[in-house]
């Protein structure tokens, strides 16, 4: 289910994430984290499929479940472990200075006859923010309402999600896919406030999908409901750490000191969105997809005491979303694809005691995406990969008038290379340089960044086993330190 | 299948049909006008001020305080500003036409003023517009019974105990005054709401039983014993002057050698606890003691709010107390509120007070 997991993978707008798209992905072996944090309104697109393959298929492109069968048409079992340490001595404001992911992840695809095809995953997720200053929330700033207090503290996030996936083969031609996402998990801080978080999300999608006999054309329509909810209490001790609420990034209001502080967060969002493929046209190996989806996202936010907290706004976020894969694989694994993809939102921010707008963000994001897999030899295989991405930012408050108007670009190169040493033994490595120009609050021009991602992988008697280790350094311009990751995974399947 | 398609269609048409319609107005198009007005029925005073600075505190975000001066009308206009209750706030010197005994208005004659204002807060209606009028008047309290001083957060100490509160009285006036069917109140918000509401014995203004001599403190105990014994870090108050004792608080200290006040307030079975945080304490002459309908604020004697906020919102008429003490106070700290000097009062108690440890019953910092 690395696929449906990623439907939770980007849990914040674009403008939050970007800065690391092209390093911090790869890095994670494709898992994700934050995942019953909250749902986005559009899926990025995972940098490899569920086999650890650059080679996307139209479910991990456009994550409509009717085409779940015809993309993995093979039974998989896979377990996965993963560890990830990040260092950074550069962060903003409200960021820990250090971060510990750990996942373990179980799921499973079968093909339980011609017609019907079931996916699972278990998961579970720890995460741990170190020295997190003041901030009540997981990630600060993909928040427009955002809780803090006066302290520094360590906060642990954990908790299990599941996944499923049915896909039904309704004619011979005609698929039908349901997905169902649930995560629960349960934040707390260290120190007084001791803030609880509890959280809870559901992400459900059902979708149609087509093709003709001969494969070369397909269309596919698909509908997506999520909703998310989360509850924070903040108490105090004898002394209070004054809980503070912000609106935006510049203005916050104090809340009166009371025995607990309570926030509610309720979002809900809808996405349609239809595909159309073309396969072996003209061209063998030659694929086509054009993808377009459109959805809102709504969040309304309170904030006071348990019993009688006062509505402190409403978050409405609307986008479209456009996407275009060339791809050609003539033989074997050799080949190379070209994404285009084109994302649109508008995000508006309405006061919760005034009729009035006090934020309004619009971002155009323009990604590219250039993919090029060499087969050398039966042993050797290369693979070569080139990210570009625009944003064109226009984000506003006006409580206090304030207005940062952006064109970020981030760029990111990998090459990767695999080597079977011997009838069971392959060696791999990935490296990666990259650049991206952060949005306003990280206050710099530009990260670079590297990284080194190797391991090797052993066939077994039941299945593969795969180590991995990942290393990766940020540097900020302007910034004398380097901010430094460091991971491990473990995977096995069969 | 078709049915199905249009269903699940117009489902999620259904589902964007649930979100809110973007509002049209953005924020900080806020606009107030006012026209400050000095009024004083007695003395035949009912104009504008102009020159006068007026200060708009937003309560709904931590920003700064807007301030203006008014024009020759009167007339001050904030434009472009925050959608927010705003804390209006005029404490500034004005000058007034020269009014005589006879109620004549005397030519080319002023007298300076220090005024104040009498509202509370300005929330935005609507249309974003607001026109109002404000008056103001002057800052002056004459001397008498004064609330002194007010212990109510409690000793240092772990086991929530804060029965050691007392409030102290003192008569500011060269005169002897007479605390006979003087009211005491707790005020939860505005003189209309009066949670506890305690009295004197004796005839309310006529009574002569209870006198209180120039320049002397008097100490009204919640519970009149020596609160040392039971937490060390606590106060000694069995040589207090007054308790407050509730008959139906079957719990309540009643020490013998105290005299005590008595709760009027039907159905109140608490002592004369007040809040460790916020609250707001009043005298009155005794005369109203409807408490129903609130206490009538011409029979107020003194009136002191206080609160632990720097951002709080009054819980009192600003004719009565225009600011409030104890900013900063924590609970369970042993300290007190106490006028700067014995009877200092321009009804503001944010300037006449001062956080003061330990607290000083019957005498002055």
């Amino acid at each position: 289910m690395d696929n449906s997991q990623s439907h939770l993978l980007k849990q914040v707008t674009w403008h939050s994430y970007v800065c690391f798209m092209a390093l911090t992905i790869p890095i994670l072996l494709g898992w994700s984290s934050v995942k019953a944090y909250d749902s986005p309104l559009f899926h990025s697109i995972p940098n490899r499929n569920l086999q650890n393959k650059c080679q996307l298929g139209l479910y991990d492109l456009t994550t409509n479940p009717a085409f779940f069968s015809t993309t993995y048409p093979e039974n998989l079992a896979s377990y996965r472990f993963g560890v990830n340490h990040r260092e950074s001595p550069f962060h903003r404001l409200f960021d820990p200075k250090r971060r510990q992911d750990y996942q373990l992840w179980i799921y499973n695809i079968n093909h339980l006859s011609e017609k019907i095809t079931l996916g699972a995953s278990i998961s579970y997720q720890r995460t741990d923010l170190f020295r997190l200053y003041r901030s009540l929330e997981k990630d600060f700033y993909s928040e427009y309402f955002a809780l803090t207090d006066t302290t520094t503290g360590n906060t642990t996030f954990d908790g299990p999600q599941v996944a499923f996936l049915y896909n039904y083969a309704l004619t011979s031609r005609l698929n039908l896919g349901l997905e169902i996402n649930y995560g629960v998990e349960h934040g707390l801080k260290d120190v007084f406030t001791k803030c609880e978080t509890i959280m809870r999300n559901i992400d459900l999608s059902g979708g149609l999908g087509w093709q003709t006999r001969n494969g070369k054309f397909a269309w596919g329509v698909f509908g997506r409901y999520f909703n998310n909810q989360r509850k924070y209490e903040a108490v105090k001790e004898l002394q209070d750490a004054l809980v503070k609420t912000y609106f935006g990034y510049h203005v916050f209001k104090s809340e009166n000191p009371r025995s607990t502080n309570r926030k509610n967060d309720d979002r809900l969002g809808y996405e349609v969105g239809g595909q159309l493929a073309f396969q072996n046209i003209g061209l063998s190996g030659l694929q086509l997809l054009l993808a377009s989806s459109l959805g809102a996202k709504s969040t309304e936010v309170s904030v006071g005491s348990v019993t009688s907290p006062e509505p402190k706004g409403y978050h409405l976020q609307e986008g479209q979303h456009f996407l275009t894969n060339l791809g050609y694989f003539p033989k074997g694994k050799s080949g190379c694809s070209l994404l285009y993809e084109r994302n649109q939102l508008i995000d508006w921010v309405e006061s919760g005691a005034y009729n009035v707008i006090i934020v309004e963000f619009r971002e155009t994001a323009q990604h590219l995406r250039l993919r090029g897999i060499w087969e050398v030899s039966k042993i050797l295989e290369l693979t070569a990969g080139y990210d570009w991405a625009e944003y064109r930012d226009n984000y506003k408050e006006f409580i206090q008038i304030f207005t940062s108007l952006q064109t970020r670009l981030n760029r990111a190169y990998f090459v990767e290379t695999r080597l079977q040493l011997n009838p069971i033994l392959t060696g791999f490595y990935r490296l990666e340089i990259g650049s991206a120009e952060p949005f306003f609050y990280w206050n710099t021009a530009r990260i670079n960044s590297k990284a080194l991602e190797f391991g090797i992988e052993r066939l077994g008697t039941f299945g593969k086993i795969a180590i991995a280790v990942n290393l990766g350094q940020e540097t900020a311009s302007g910034y004398p330190h380097t901010n430094q990751l460091l991971g491990f995974s473990f995977k096995y399947w069969r | 299948m078709v049915k199905k398609v249009i269903f699940i269609g117009l489902a999620f048409l259904w589902m964007a049909g649930c979100f809110r319609e973007k509002p049209t107005a953005y924020d900080s198009t806020f606009k107030i006008t006012l026209y400050v007005k000095f009024r004083d029925d007695s003395l035949g005073y009912n104009q504008f001020l102009k020159d006068v600075r007026v200060r708009l505190k937003p309560i709904d975000y931590n920003l700064a305080a807007l301030t203006a001066i008014t024009d020759d009308s009167g007339k001050v206009i904030f434009e472009d500003i925050p959608w927010a209750k705003y804390d209006l706030e005029i404490r500034s010197t004005a000058w007034v036409p020269f009014i005589d005994s006879a109620g004549t208005v005397v030519p080319d004659s002023f007298i300076s003023l220090t005024v104040v204002d009498t509202a509370n807060l300005i929330s935005p209606n609507a249309g974003g517009v607001v026109v109002d009028t404000i008056f103001t008047i002057a800052a002056t309290s004459l001397p008498g019974i004064k609330i002194n001083e007010i212990y109510y957060c409690g000793p240092e100490n772990n086991q929530f105990y804060f029965y050691d509160q007392f409030i102290e009285l003192y008569n500011s006036s060269d005169q002897t005054l007479y605390l006979d069917g003087i009211i005491v109140c707790r005020i939860y918000h505005m003189s209309t709401w009066v949670t506890y509401i305690f009295q004197f014995p004796g005839k309310p203004v006529i009574g002569r039983e209870y006198p209180i001599q120039p320049g002397q403190f008097v100490v009204l105990a919640q519970d009149a014993i020596d609160h040392r014994k039971i937490i060390p870090k606590s106060i000694d108050l069995s040589h207090a002057d007054w308790e407050f004792v509730n008959s139906l608080d079957f719990g309540d200290w009643d020490n013998p050698a105290v005299p005590n006040l008595f709760n009027l307030k039907a159905g109140n079975n608490k002592d004369f606890m007040i809040n460790l945080g916020t609250n707001v304490i009043l005298i009155a002459d005794g005369t109203d003691t409807d408490y129903a309908n609130g206490i009538d604020l011409a029979t107020v004697i003194d009136c002191v709010e206080y609160s632990s906020l720097s951002d709080h919102i009054k819980d009192i008429e600003k004719v009565l107390d225009r600011g409030w003490a104890g900013v900063g106070m924590q609970k369970y700290s042993g300290a007190s509120i106490e006028r700067i000097t014995p009877g200092f009062d321009t009804n503001n108690s944010t300037v006449d007070f001062v956080n003061i440890k330990p607290p000083t019953p019957g005498y002055q910092h």
